[in-house]
């Protein structure tokens, strides 16, 4: 019944934020309540609040299927066949603003299935008698053996197995054994029809994507095989398919336990690539991923297009020391950020008493975060507001409908010296206080950097004055600076659940259904007491990962 | 050519668009049995100002085009201008909600991607009408000044709820999308399928198969999202069949290759832009003439795109959206002064002079369609180019005083060189739904969620 109300008070708000004509920065209701529990939530005004209590909503997904993406792509073939395939000629990635690799932007048109056809083609013509031969499973078998129609049955069932990530079904075997008898004496070559296997194989969906849709399609509620866990473990956690050692647990039914799902999550997380994934998080939960294509107005900043490529190397060393597995919250926030030394000049400042420079502390003190989070031309506190609300807190901030002139546009009056004062004409203006006062007052404190990183101690000789407040948080206070930030969204309550639902986001791919999801409590209070690595392995392990609802 | 529309002669077509019905459809099935008919969706970033409005004098008929659409000039009887056209709701400051429902009518899909919650016009037509004809292609999706995505912001085509048309930005993928296999120049293709086009054939098939063993296992959502690989594994096997068979339109002089030259795809710099423009807009043409598909998409920039420096904007000022079309609404800071290439101009000038390069862009394609001989009259008269910005004049970030443009179809039955000016607002539904009219559907009602808003009153003969 409280699901039921929770998700229906959800769908109610939302409908009504549509069907107002027009939102305005007034009547956007930004307020946030203190931590409530989860029915007293479920009654609040608006989206934003973190999650509350576990039990409140299922735990399963959707049966669904989820795309390889063109890095995936790419492993799973190598996994396959041993190719290498460039796939930079494939249609551009859909990336819906959330993550990039969602569930839900996984579709195939026109351009990328023949993308995937051209491939397969040319992958299959490339393979020489030898490598078909080597794909068949058998150690009985002589090595360098000949094809001939003979292997087909063993030929096409290990040619599925290895495709397919799973042991092939009648269905599949019958399937392709048509295939092959279907390219028999077809062009005089008699590799036309391993080939013929090959090439369909690389343009299944069995192949492209990873299916979540259990064994029986008769049944609503129901748990995934233990090979489709092993895929799902595997791309999300280390972004390539499942070795065989997973491959081979799935086969002993290890993964469908709770010991076992603990176990080979464990395992996963301790290798190379499991860090590389928690990185690649990181920097897409920052929205860094494409930093490197961040331009800022030239003759103002003439250093930041060289600079760009030593910023995102000191990002992600600074998140590899600090976001990586053995990385907790505090430290992530906290943590004085050593500069590089090719940095030192470009972002200037004064040494602090930790040897830092320009005070840089913590993920916020990243130049690249700064500058991924900052105007072409200025700082905008309002932008950098609206990043930490967004992605720290996880909290909706509509915008204003520009009713009133845009601030900007007071930079014709000459009147305001500083970035801040232009800023502080919000305060002023009743109609853009209430939501300005909730983004500008945390964006003032980082008013020491400028729009690309760089650290300042005046504005057109103005010395800075970097306070400000935070407010509609369970951390509310006055803010010296952003370190003052920082240290508050580390001791955040909010912030820790916020960032258990990113990941959640990231790593099963799929937008929460709504609060109280268990995956995520279970991971906020992983984290709260751990390292991301138990922010991993708590939604990793959490019934998310193996039940499924299969929708009508 | 006539200007504001009178109250009465909008109540009598208002009033008597149902009686006119049967009218209507026997001369839109005139028109789909005549020449093949084409549309091309248009969008242009930031929308337009106040100065993209033609001027209307009581001295002399029609109406006369200023600065933004001065490229435009000899083509005014192709152009069809609505005033007081608001979309039909709002969200934040109107990007996202006008992006999303410009083509669409829809809302949004989720309060997480703000994709649009339904198909755009031209999938409607697709689906539901002849427009596609014999073409091997139903539609491409193409774009300039703007590295494609398909964000909220980088889309305004969808073929269901939550189903974003992801634009190509690169040419030259796009020319292998819409000629391989095709022979330039050649008089008929083989009637004999290669092997290697039979071997594809089989697994198609195969593949569809295993697609739809796997819809059984799935939600309705989930099945329509899979549906789309059918659909394209589908497309594939009608291309392979298009192979041999050649269109007699294809005979066309226009007919010919786009010479894709290796160039970079700069946003920021006009020459680069114009260049990738035109590419797209040749490729365009040419698929037309070709007859590969009917219909086409062509973006420019995105949604709120900055452009930094581009035309010279001078640095310090920020990007177009920020300092330039911002500025365009109040009437003092339009003329904040602002640098261009070197020269001193108020703000609302240099948005003029933004807004005309990509008009020029879609200027070059409707000239070069008119251009192209199609029965009586020109290709031009026989596609429609429907064309418009996400938000409402002088970039006003509302739902209000929308700007769409249409251009050609004269055989459509559009009443063009027109500048309508209806005396009471009117819903970009309607607009919609007239063109829905215009390519056939005469039965619908209403589009997105006005299902019942009726036609636009005058814009159709």
């Amino acid at each position: 019944m409280l699901q039921v109300r929770s998700a229906l008070v959800h769908k109610a708000l939302w409908l009504s934020l549509l069907l107002a004509p027009q939102i305005s920065c007034q009547g956007a209701d930004l307020s946030t309540a203190p931590w409530l529990p989860a029915e007293a939530m479920a009654m609040q005004p608006m989206q934003d609040r973190p999650y509350v209590a576990a039990g409140v909503e299922p735990a399963a997904l959707r049966a669904r299927t989820w795309k390889l993406t063109h890095r995936q792509y790419a492993a799973a073939v190598k996994a396959f066949i041993g190719a290498e395939v460039d796939t930079s000629d494939f249609e551009v990635e859909l990336d819906n603003g959330v993550y990039p690799n969602m569930s839900s932007s996984g579709l195939v048109r026109v351009s990328l299935a023949r993308s995937y056809y051209d491939s397969a083609e040319r992958i299959a013509a490339a393979l020489t008698a030898e490598q078909l031969s080597a794909l068949i499973d058998d150690p009985a078998r002589p090595a360098r053996q000949a094809l001939t129609p003979a292997q087909k049955p063993a030929f096409v069932a290990s040619a599925i197995r290895r495709a397919f990530r799973r042991p092939p079904t009648q269905e599949d075997l019958d399937t392709y054994a048509e295939i092959f008898d279907q390219q028999l004496g077809a062009d005089g070559d008699e590799t036309s029809p391993f080939r013929a296997v090959i090439r369909t194989l690389l343009s299944s969906p069995f192949f492209l994507y990873r299916t979540e849709i259990g064994a029986d399609p008769a049944q609503q509620a129901f748990e995934l095989t233990d090979y489709e866990v092993a895929s799902l473990l595997s791309f999300s956690l280390l972004d390539d398919p499942p070795a065989q050692e997973l491959l081979q647990a799935a086969a002993r039914g290890e993964l469908t336990s709770q010991a076992g799902l603990v176990r080979h999550v464990n395992a996963l997380l301790d290798t190379p690539e499991a860090a590389t994934g928690l990185q690649t998080f990181m920097l897409q939960w920052l929205k860094l991923q494409r930093f490197l294509e961040l331009d800022k107005d030239a003759p103002l900043f003439p250093e930041f297009r060289a600079m760009r490529p030593a910023m995102l190397q000191e990002a992600l060393e600074y998140l590899a020391a600090n976001g990586g597995m053995t990385g907790t919250w505090t430290g992530l926030l906290t943590t004085p950020i050593a500069v590089a030394p090719g940095l030192v000049n470009y972002y200037g400042g004064e040494p602090s008493a930790q040897g830092d420079v320009g005070q840089r502390l913590g993920v916020l003190g990243l130049g690249a975060v700064i500058a991924a989070h900052s105007r072409l031309n200025g700082t905008s506190p309002t932008q950098r507001g609206l990043f930490i609300r967004d992605r720290l807190l996880c909290q909706q901030i509509h915008l204003p409908p520009d009713t009133v002139p845009n601030i900007v546009e007071t930079l014709a009056t000459g009147l305001p010296k500083t970035t801040r004062e232009m800023y502080e004409m919000h305060a002023r203006e009743p109609a853009c206080a209430s939501c300005h006062a909730r983004l500008d007052g945390i964006g003032f404190s980082f008013e020491h950097f400028d729009a690309s990183g760089r650290y300042r101690n005046t504005e057109n000789g103005v010395p800075i004055d970097a306070s400000g407040e935070l407010v509609d948080s369970d951390v509310d206070g006055p803010l010296s600076s952003y370190s003052d930030l920082a240290r508050r969204l580390a001791n955040s309550a909010w912030a820790t659940e916020c960032m258990a639902l990113q990941a959640f986001r990231f790593y099963l791919g799929q937008i929460e259904a709504d609060r109280g999801t268990p995956a995520v409590v279970a991971a906020r209070t992983a984290l709260a007491g751990g390292t991301f690595r138990a922010l991993v392995t708590a939604l990793m392990t959490s019934a998310s990962v193996r039940q499924r609802v299969r929708q009508p | 050519m006539s200007g504001a529309i009178a109250r009465r002669d909008l109540l009598k077509s208002a009033v008597g668009g149902l009686l006119l019905a049967p009218f209507l459809r026997q001369r839109a099935l005139q028109a789909q049995n005549a020449m093949p008919k084409r549309l091309v969706l248009v969008f242009t970033p930031d929308s337009h100002p106040r100065e993209w409005w033609p001027e209307v004098s009581a001295n002399k008929p029609g109406f006369t085009l200023q600065g933004p659409l001065l490229d435009f000039v000899g083509l005014e009887q192709h152009l069809l201008f609505v005033r007081r056209v608001d979309h039909a709701w709002s969200f934040d400051n109107h990007h996202e909600a006008g992006v999303a429902q410009l083509f669409t009518g829809q809302r949004f899909f989720d309060a997480a991607t703000h994709y649009a919650n339904g198909p755009s016009i031209d999938q409607v037509l697709l689906q539901t009408t002849a427009l596609r004809g014999g073409t091997p292609i139903p539609d491409i999706h193409l774009c300039a000044a703007d590295r494609g995505g398909g964000d909220k912001r980088h889309v305004c085509c969808y073929s269901g709820p939550g189903l974003p048309i992801v634009r190509e930005p690169d040419p030259a993928k796009a020319f292998i999308n819409l000629f391989g296999g095709f022979s330039f120049g050649a008089s008929a293709a083989s009637n004999a399928p290669s092997s290697s086009a039979q071997a594809r054939r089989l697994a198609l098939r195969a593949n569809t198969a295993e697609l739809r063993r796997i819809q059984a296992f799935l939600g309705q959502e989930e099945r329509a999202r899979l549906e789309l690989h059918v659909e394209s594994l589908r497309e594939l096997e009608i291309q392979l069949d298009a192979s041999t068979v050649r269109s007699p339109l294809a005979s066309s002089a226009e007919c010919r290759r786009v010479d894709i030259q290796p160039f970079e795809r700069n946003d920021q710099d006009e020459a680069a832009v114009r260049r990738w423009s035109k590419l797209q807009v040749d490729l365009i043409v040419s698929a037309f003439a070709c007859d590969r598909t009917r219909v086409a998409e062509l973006g420019f920039g995105y949604s709120g795109s900055n452009h930094v420096g581009m035309l010279g904007l001078s640095a310090g000022t920020g990007g177009w959206h920020d300092a330039i079309a911002h500025r365009s609404l109040d009437n003092v800071t339009r003329e904040t002064p602002v640098m261009l290439a070197g020269k001193n101009v108020s703000a609302s000038q240099a948005f003029v002079q933004f807004d005309r390069l990509w008009a020029s862009q879609i200027a070059y394609l409707a000239r070069r369609l008119s251009q192209i001989p199609e029965d009586a009259g020109s290709m031009l008269d026989n596609t429609l180019i429907y064309w418009g910005a996400e938000s409402g004049t002088d970039h006003n970030h509302s739902p209000r005083d929308m700007q769409y443009l249409l251009i050609g179809g004269r055989n459509l039955g559009f009443a063009t060189g027109q500048f309508l000016q209806p005396p009471e607002i009117q819903s970009a539904h309607k607009l919609h739904t007239s063109v829905l009219h215009a390519f056939g559907r005469t039965e619908a009602r209403g589009f997105g969620i006005e299902p019942e808003c009726g036609p636009m009153p005058g814009l159709l003969r």
